[in-house]
């Protein structure tokens, strides 16, 4: 089992995958800020000017009440840092797919060898159309 | 020995110097984290799991130097991510090798033999190779067939041009330590110059726990893999820390020891946790209520760490710290041949 000693939380993920929390007190608002910032998959911030933005959430700060997001500007894979106040959010939609669930050693294990030679075989292939195996 | 004269003079002094300046939240290793893109997709690796955008971004080169020109630490690892995949890889050594940084790049050796011409051997740079153990164990561990084998080549090549390499292996509660010394004499055979061994890292909500080592199974797992040890066995560890694995001696963690840098800033607190990031270094040693972390604190994700990222500075520390702990280093070195 490799780099686990790296490994980020990967089950109960999906419990938030799709959903959406609209926090009735600054409590429940902290906890929305702080279960966005630990998914691992976009988010979007919906505010209460009726805007919104979607990105990845990498920081917080319950005292400066100012969350840190990556959202996606410049094209489909690319990613500029912007900033939002805890004031603002009226919604916290967990919208994109959660990159780290099903990665589980665990769940690997369950695998039959069938299924973990096409894993692979489909990593390998994404790898080599990147230039980067 | 293992590690250069140079680099353990390098490394005495500066520590010497930070506890004469009663320096205590001083930088031992920078964890440099150039990008989180990876060319293998290791089951349980949390480090890749982000949206391809997150996956997309790089440090520049400027970017790396001026953090480690703000954290001072002698010495720099370069995690990913794969940092071979980094385009600008090449500049980003030879400008910390400028800086007289003593670097350990970290890499699953896939693109070894592909990039080596981008670097220059120097007592610098050491290629730090992510190896899990015997071609079976590692395969199996790196959800790919055939990593092994390429990483083995890779060490040969980098070996045979006269480069610095060490190994990087990770230990969880399966591991058997009849392989796991195998492996040692393997690795040897190949002329790396030292290997660096870890426990995993135990998370609380880590759905494969049976997997993880609590503290009792981590010393017993290591006592047993370093009992009799062969004397052709080199270490690229403080004896210290070898001593602290196997349960003859209690240390704290010291969690500033190893700072993180990456994408998203300087990460609070660890290399392993990430509860928040900041801009400067200084902001993280100043403003991280430390006291929340380590074996003794009330902080769960930190009850059953054992890992170098938190304990080989407080094993570095030791030497310097007390007669006893200089000692026990002394006598280590002369056990472990490091």
């Amino acid at each position: 089992m490799p780099q686990q000693d790296k490994s980020h939380t990967t089950i109960g993920r999906s419990d938030y995958e799709g959903k959406e929390i609209i926090p009735n007190s600054q409590d429940e608002l902290k906890e929305a800020i702080r279960l966005a910032f630990d998914y691992r998959g976009d988010v979007t911030l919906r505010f209460k000017d009726g805007g919104s933005q979607e990105g990845f959430v990498y920081n917080f700060d319950h005292l400066s009440r100012v969350i840190q997001l990556f959202i996606k500007e410049g094209g489909p894979r690319e990613s500029v840092p912007t900033t939002a106040s805890y004031d603002q959010v009226a919604s916290v939609f967990f919208s994109g797919a959660d990159t780290a669930f099903g990665k589980s050693w665990d769940t690997w294990q369950t695998k039959s060898a069938k299924q973990r030679a096409e894993e692979t075989a489909k990593h390998d292939e994404k790898a080599q159309n990147l230039g980067i195996l | 020995m293992p590690v250069p004269i140079s680099q353990a003079y390098t490394v005495a002094s500066y520590v010497i110097s930070q506890k004469l300046r009663g320096n205590k939240h001083y930088p031992l290793v920078l964890m440099l984290e150039p990008l989180f893109r990876c060319n293998l997709a290791c089951a349980g690796c949390g480090k890749i799991q982000y949206p391809e955008h997150i996956l997309n971004k790089r440090l520049s080169p400027q970017q790396i130097f001026d953090a480690v020109e703000e954290c001072g630490a002698p010495m720099v690892s370069i995690p990913g991510g794969e940092p071979l995949i980094h385009p600008e890889i090449g500049e980003i050594v030879e400008g910390l090798v400028a800086r007289k940084k003593y670097i350990y790049l970290c890499t699953n050796a896939l693109l070894l033999k592909k990039k080596i011409d981008l670097f220059k051997p120097s007592k610098f740079l050491s290629f730090s190779i992510h190896m899990d153990g015997l071609k079976e164990d590692h395969d199996v561990a790196v959800c790919r067939d055939g990593t092994y084998d390429t990483a083995v080549e890779g060490i040969k090549e980098a070996v045979k041009r006269g480069f610095r390499v060490t190994t990087n292996t990770t230990l969880f509660a399966h591991a058997k330590p009849e392989n796991v010394r195998k492996f040692f004499d393997d690795m040897m055979d190949l002329g790396v110059e030292g290997m660096m061994l870890s426990p995993g890292y135990s998370y609380q909500k880590a759905p494969d726990q049976d997997s993880f080592l609590g503290r009792e199974a981590t010393t017993k797992l290591f006592g047993k893999i370093l009992q009799n040890r062969k004397k052709n066995w080199k270490f690229n560890l403080s004896p210290n820390f070898l001593e602290f694995l196997q349960g003859n001696v209690d240390y704290e963690c010291t969690p500033w020891g190893n700072p993180t840098y990456n994408i998203f800033g300087w990460q609070k607190p660890c290399y392993l946790l990430q509860d928040g990031y900041v801009s400067t270094f200084k902001e993280l040693i100043e403003t991280t209520e430390w006291s929340k972390y380590g074996h003794k604190s009330e902080e769960v994700r930190c009850k059953d760490c054992m890992v170098h990222c938190g304990y080989e500075a407080t094993s570095v520390d030791d030497t310097f710290g007390s007669l006893s702990g200089f000692i026990r280093t002394v006598k280590g070195t002369i056990a472990y041949g490091i």
